[in-house]
């Protein structure tokens, strides 16, 4: 295995470890398929239709047009991130199902690799949820949103590294706090999902164009309206912090786990 | 006899602590192979570092004449390893932990069900198939982590402390069939602090204490080699007592005492104490020496934490 490359150490072993997380999933599917629609539907009649009736039309959309695609967004980042944040932690720390599977010819790379698929599997489920909360609405403005959904599963891939780095480094299972306070709340609130970036002061605005929600936001509004072309400076951004976050995550990992 | 495990000088530090310490084993195929020690003698990172979940510091260490640093998945896939502690999937039932931990292994689906199956059989889980892991006592989850060991067919199984917490009716069964594992020719390794467990098991073994073989060889061996044949234990009083059984007894025997014991190694603990007879001893117990003997006598009966 060479040692200089953190991605040499990811096999096609990674899908049985997905596997796994299927298997337990769909035995708890019953309690696991009804919140992803709820939650949504919440926000869009709370934000969108109560808070939005006090708030004019932003860049000519209605406020409750504005918040839908965001609301996919945001799925795209917290699924996973809770995934690879408390889940990761507890199969690593507590259940020692990460010890289990690296004594078999499955790599500590396929573990987290494996894990941040499966963190992108259930963005996928949860943005599908919304996406047919916010259609059911009618807040589906163009067919190219349907483009939405693959990219649910794509682009919460990014995510996942960034939340098993953290993972790497916690000694303790409350830690995950930390990662809810100070990295989910303010992406939630400022990179653009309910107000536009342009509301915060300079030095802030150039702060949240660096947050990967800022340009997951973007990509799911400009595929709402249907503005393919749009799309492309941020999937690049995403691809890149994806690359960046995932090898750091591969190398802290094998160094936890292995010394 | 062929090698199939070679350690050349292993080393393993943390943070400049030698764990193991230029170690150096071989293990044949088919045998089984037993690392006995204390706690913290560097037994649980041997086995770590066969099944590469901890790379050597130093040395080389070789399995199946694949190299552990180099070839980790090649090692994995021959191996079968049953942890010290419970790595069983809380999230699963016995049998599906048998079906997932297969396709970590690849092993086709047909015949991984087969294997399930005839292992839960082999193991007497069979009528917990279905039960999800909380469920079961200790000694079931011994037994199904080993199960879980053999679902790859592997070529050499390793057993970090296979009946450490059992109660002793659990500790037979996990002997019996391990006895009966070794029966079918796969080469087993096994750490223990039981001396009992080794005595049973290990056609091999190594003594180790602060990351360093003491000695190795056959469990007989090991005893006839440094104590003889039988052990007669006294209570101990003073050490003018000890004085006077070594006085009576000559310097043919080795007389110990640590405790509130005294050790007299002899190849007939009856006719020794009979020439001790006039010294009224108190407790006086006749009994065949063993490897705890051995142990103890080879660490200096220091205490280890």
């Amino acid at each position: 295995m060479n040692n200089l490359n953190p991605y040499s150490g990811v096999s096609h072993r990674s899908f049985y470890v997905f596997l796994r997380h299927y298997d337990v999933f769909m035995k708890t599917l019953s309690t696991s398929l009804i919140p992803p629609f709820l939650d949504p539907l919440f926000y869009l009649l709370g934000m969108g239709y109560g808070l939005g009736s006090m708030v004019s039309p932003i860049k000519g959309m209605t406020y409750v047009e504005f918040i839908a695609p965001a609301l996919v967004a945001s799925v795209i980042m917290t699924a996973p991130f809770f995934e690879c944040t408390v889940g990761s932690f507890v199969r690593m720390h507590f259940q020692k199902t990460f010890d289990a599977m690296i004594a078999t010819p499955v790599s500590i790379e396929d573990v987290v690799t494996g894990d941040i698929l499966y963190g992108a599997g259930r963005a996928l489920l949860q943005g599908t949820a919304i996406f047919i909360v916010i259609m059911f609405f009618g807040l589906v403005k163009s067919p190219l949103a349907l483009f939405i959904i693959p990219l649910c599963f794509v682009l919460a891939l990014a995510y996942g590294p960034i939340a098993m780095l953290y993972t790497s480094f916690i000694p303790a299972i409350n830690y995950v706090d930390y990662f809810f306070t100070l990295i989910i709340t303010p992406m939630f609130l400022f990179a653009g999902t309910f107000f536009p970036i342009e509301q915060l002061p300079i030095w802030a605005q150039k702060v949240a164009w660096f947050m990967p929600l800022y340009h997951t936001v973007n990509i799911a509004r400009d595929l709402n309206v249907g503005n393919f072309a749009g799309i492309w400076d941020d999937m690049l951004w995403m691809v890149v912090c994806g690359l960046f976050f995932y090898a750091l995550a591969l190398w802290r990992m094998r160094k936890r786990m292995l010394k | 006899m062929n090698p199939i495990i070679t350690a050349r000088s292993l080393v393993k530090k943390y943070d400049g602590l030698s764990a193991v310490d230029h170690i150096d084993f071989t293990i044949h195929e088919g045998e089984v192979f037993g690392f006995l020690g204390p706690n913290g003698a560097g037994k649980t990172t041997i086995m770590k570092m066969i099944y590469c979940y901890v790379p050597p510091t130093a040395g080389q260490l070789l399995v199946n004449g694949l190299n552990v640093v180099k070839s980790p998945r090649g090692v994995k896939a021959i191996l079968g390893v049953v942890p010290q502690e419970d790595s069983l999937d809380p999230d699963l039932t016995v049998y599906g932990n048998l079906i997932t931990y297969s396709r970590y292994h690849e092993v086709p689906g047909a015949e991984a069900r087969e294997r399930a199956n005839r292992l839960l059989e082999m193991m007497s889980l069979t009528e917990k198939r279905n039960v999800i892991i909380e469920n079961l006592s200790g000694g079931m989850k011994r037994r199904l982590l080993i199960a879980r060991g053999l679902i790859n067919n592997p070529i050499i199984l390793i057993l970090d402390e296979p009946t450490t917490g059992l109660d002793p009716q659990a500790r037979h069964l996990v002997w019996s069939k391990l006895k009966e594992l070794k029966n079918s020719g796969i080469t087993i390794i096994l750490t223990t602090h039981y001396m009992e467990e080794a005595d049973r098991l290990c056609d091999r073994l190594v003594m180790m204490n602060n990351g360093k073989i003491l000695d190795k060889g056959s469990p007989v061996d090991l005893v006839r080699r440094h104590i003889g044949k039988e052990v007669l234990e006294v209570d101990y009083v003073d050490d003018a007592l000890v004085g006077e059984i070594r006085t009576a007894l000559g310097d043919k025997f080795t007389i110990d005492h640590y405790g509130d014991r005294v050790y007299v190694f002899t190849d007939s603990a009856h006719e020794t104490a009979s020439r001790l007879q006039h010294l009224n001893l108190k407790a006086v117990s006749e009994r065949k020496a063993s490897l705890e003997d051995v142990f103890l006598m080879l660490t200096g009966r220091t205490l280890v934490d």
